[in-house]
């Protein structure tokens, strides 16, 4: 049944419950005692100052002359049907005042003010309308079926926001039954007054190029239904829309050489069983939501029954889930610290989602390693791309850079591989705009072969330039999902724009080979990617997890761990790694143990 | 005269609100002395990988603004980028409008602190960068026309908004109409 027929239905049916209804349509017309109440005008009294034709001295008046009287078109209030043009006048709790109509209309109405409103309890007149502020309080300007413009009706139904089923259960006129749960809205609105919104809720309408519609307002994700995000137009007020979770397709998790196991969910807790083998040194465990939603780490039991607790001690290891969302790799051990909470044998992974189905996949040393491998994409960098870049002088010193600040933690790279980006991916990606961008740029990737080997390998973008406010680089993994490629977290970018430059790194200062600051913000990209935190945030606001990387609560020259690579500000001499620093990389599966000059 | 010539080099409406600025655009002054610590200071808070330091670190450092200022007037640096995106974001003024409009007008500026500027013209200036950023949108550099896109929608006006519908009547190419429907957008 659609929507306005459902309403009409309804609220004739409350007839029951005390409404009087002067024409609720009079073709099917029940009798009063189904719950119909019906007074129907058949002659109009002549209003008191109308003047008597028997009067001699009044001009004749023809049949075809229009009688100028006060009574109420379609849509006014009324009390009786005494009071309408139209002969009916619908009344109440719905009809607040009272709704002058012409029932049992027929495809038009009378009136040119007036459209016909199909029923399957009667056909009836209602007053045009554009906007919600043409109509009275108590009544929506609203799409009705049968009438060729908006009308005022009563403003019943759900607001513009709530959640729907239906278009039947919406004030406004149409609910998005493909966002999470539906979205009652209110299509062609012109401002936030064409909103449904009886109880004030904070609703706007969205111009958009795609049409105009009522959204709901929000400035924090918490103030969105569940499966909404505040999506921020940048001046302080945002939208709910619903969560761009990205769901992870068959192709991605399918076809690889390692085992990824799903498991549909029955309630939000979920418990993920795996296990590890007694010569593992350390091992990757990656819970995945494959629908894309959050996932709240709770968890890891182990076979001695004590936990990794991602609420405690090992909270950071929680943040990748929070940062990216949708999955949450997690090594073990993490640290040297945490080196005793290896153990062989039966685990379960307890997390928190509201994904319907959820999947894993573990990945196993059995010795640390020591190479890194790289797939390095080239998005729309001129003189520069995979056919040329195992010879371009300025590539090879970025990567004797990467070698010559990891070199001294035992770590190099290993098989290099070049890729491009081209076409419309080429146009949208070169100049990198929005974190969106990144995420979509790095879904571009492709399994390099069928080989864990292959698989095993860190994607790098390297795009024509980065315009995102102060940012050179992201890495969107902390760490990233080893070994799996397409996803939203498969990699890591940053601008190329300091390829073969000279340039003084600042006012009045020495001048700094592009190439090797490139090799720099590479080698501090792959260390997020690799499981590294910065050193120290802005203000104390956080420090790594590590024991023997100092802390500097306020930033200044004379922090202690300016020269560590992942300070967060770049410095010609900020390169140095320490042990704790090398374990993690080293712990990390992507790192692998060289084998004559490759990888294994 | 000089902001005349300024406008008229850019295409551009001069916005009123700016015609009384005392600004010197596009002309150097001799480089101020600053101490040398003070200007390593500011230097690092620029330099992040992900992004500019909060506003409260350069509260620490005396002169900061007039350094980070010397930084962004002068030749290109590693972090001159960087100094441009800190004047828009905590020190916005008149000056820092003509400069921006400058460096996005010269032709000697790199392509990527043009994009970085276009966007922070529109971040930091809202509306008053509309008569700016809307010649760029008939530019034939396509990647310099999205940024432009993006900086335009995120201002949100309803003269914005029409800016881009219009725009998106009169191309074809797929990376650019998909900016548009991701940037036209304003609520009303």
């Amino acid at each position: 049944m659609h929507r306005s027929m459902l309403r009409l239905a309804i609220t004739c049916a409350l007839g029951a419950g005390g409404m009087t209804v002067a024409g609720c349509g009079n073709n099917d017309k029940p009798a009063p005692e189904d719950g119909w109440e019906t007074t129907e005008f058949t002659e109009p009294a002549p209003p008191d100052d109308t003047p008597s034709t028997d009067e001699p001295d009044d001009p004749p008046i023809s049949n075809n002359e229009v009688v100028v009287t006060d009574l109420a078109p379609d849509g006014a209030a009324c009390d009786t049907a005494a009071d309408c043009e139209g002969g009916t006048c619908l009344t109440g709790p719905d009809w607040q005042d009272g709704y002058c109509t012409t029932d049992a209309c027929d495809g038009s109405c009378d009136s040119p003010d007036s459209g016909c409103v199909d029923s399957d309890l009667g056909n009836f007149c209602a007053e045009y309308c554009t906007h919600n502020s043409d109509c009275r309080t108590g009544y929506g300007c609203q799409s009705q079926p049968g009438s060729p413009g908006r009308v005022c009706v009563p403003a019943t139904g759900l607001a513009d926001g709530e959640a729907c089923n239906g278009n039947d259960e919406c004030g406004g006129d149409l609910c998005f039954e493909d966002w999470p749960d539906g979205f009652c809205t209110t299509t062609g609105c012109d401002d936030f007054e064409d909103c449904n919104r009886p109880g004030d809720e904070n609703n706007k309408c969205l111009r958009s190029r795609g049409g105009n519609f009522c959204v709901r307002i929000c400035t924090l994700d918490s103030e969105c239904r569940e499966g909404y995000v505040c999506e921020m137009f940048g001046n302080g007020e945002g939208m709910c829309y619903p969560d761009p979770a990205i769901p992870f397709d068959d192709d991605i998790l399918q076809g690889n050489p390692f085992d990824i196991v799903c498991q549909p969910t029955s309630s939000e807790n979920v418990t993920i069983d795996f296990n590890v083998a007694p010569d593992t040194v350390a091992y990757m465990v990656t819970p995945i939501a494959k629908d894309g939603r959050q996932i709240y780490p709770g968890s890891i039991a182990r076979p001695t029954g004590a936990d990794i607790n991602f609420r405690g001690a090992n909270q950071f290891q929680s943040i990748p889930a929070y940062l990216y969302g949708g999955m949450n790799p997690t090594v073990v051990p993490a640290t040297g610290q945490f080196s005793d909470q290896l153990e062989p044998g039966a685990h379960q992974y307890r997390i928190q989602t509201d994904s319907a189905e959820v999947c894993h996949y573990m990945l196993e040393e059995t010795e640390f390693g020591d190479t890194i491998d790289l797939n390095i994409y080239f998005v729309g960098i001129n003189g520069l791309n995979a056919g040329n870049a195992s010879s371009h002088a300025d590539m090879q010193e970025v990567l004797t850079q990467f070698d010559e600040i990891w070199g001294p933690a035992g770590i190099t790279t290993g098989k290099v591989r070049y890729f491009d980006i081209t076409g419309d991916d080429a146009d949208r990606y070169s100049v990198l705009r929005s974190d969106q961008a990144v995420s979509e740029l790095v879904q571009l990737t492709k399994r390099p072969g069928d080989t864990l080997d292959d698989v095993l390998s860190l994607n790098i973008f390297f795009t024509r330039a980065f315009a995102m406010g102060g940012a050179i680089g992201i890495s969107l993994g902390l760490p990233g999902p080893a070994g799996l490629h397409g996803t939203h977290g498969s990699g890591v970018a940053f601008t190329a724009e300091y390829l073969g430059t000279q340039a003084q790194s600042s006012l009045g200062g020495q001048d700094v080979d592009g190439n090797v600051f490139t090799g720099q913000i590479l080698a501090h990209e792959v260390g997020h990617y690799i499981g590294l935190f910065h050193t120290s945030e802005d203000r104390g606001a956080g420090f790594d997890p590590l024991p023997d990387t100092p802390e500097c609560a306020r930033i200044s020259l004379q922090c202690p761990d300016i020269d560590n690579l992942m300070f967060p500000y770049a410095g010609a001499s900020h390169v140095s790694v320490t042990p704790d620093q090398e374990y993690v990389v080293k712990a990390n599966p992507l790192t692998k143990l060289a084998i004559d000059g490759g990888s294994q | 005269m000089k902001r005349l010539m300024l406008c008229i080099l850019l295409s551009i409406v001069c916005v009123p609100a700016y015609v009384s600025a005392q600004v010197t655009p596009g002309t150097q002054a001799p480089a101020p002395t600053f101490p040398a610590d003070d200007v390593r200071t500011v230097t690092m808070l620029l330099s992040g990988y992900h992004d500019i330091a909060p506003q409260t670190s350069f509260d620490d450092v005396a002169n900061a603004p007039r350094i980070v200022t010397a930084i962004a007037n002068g030749a290109h640096s590693l972090v001159r980028d960087r100094a441009l995106a800190a004047l828009g974001r905590y020190w916005p003024s008149a000056d820092v409008y003509l400069l921006y409009a400058n460096v996005i007008a010269s032709p000697d500026t790199a392509e990527g602190t043009r994009h970085r500027v276009v966007l922070m013209l529109a971040e930091s200036f809202g509306d008053r960068a509309l008569p700016a950023l809307r010649p760029l949108l008939e530019v034939p550099d396509l990647q310099l026309q999205l940024t432009a896109v993006q900086a335009i929608g995120s201002i949100g006006t309803d003269e914005a908004f029409d800016l881009l519908i219009d725009l998106s009547r009169a191309v074809s190419n797929p990376a650019l109409l998909a900016q548009i429907d991701r940037s036209a957008r304003v609520l009303r």
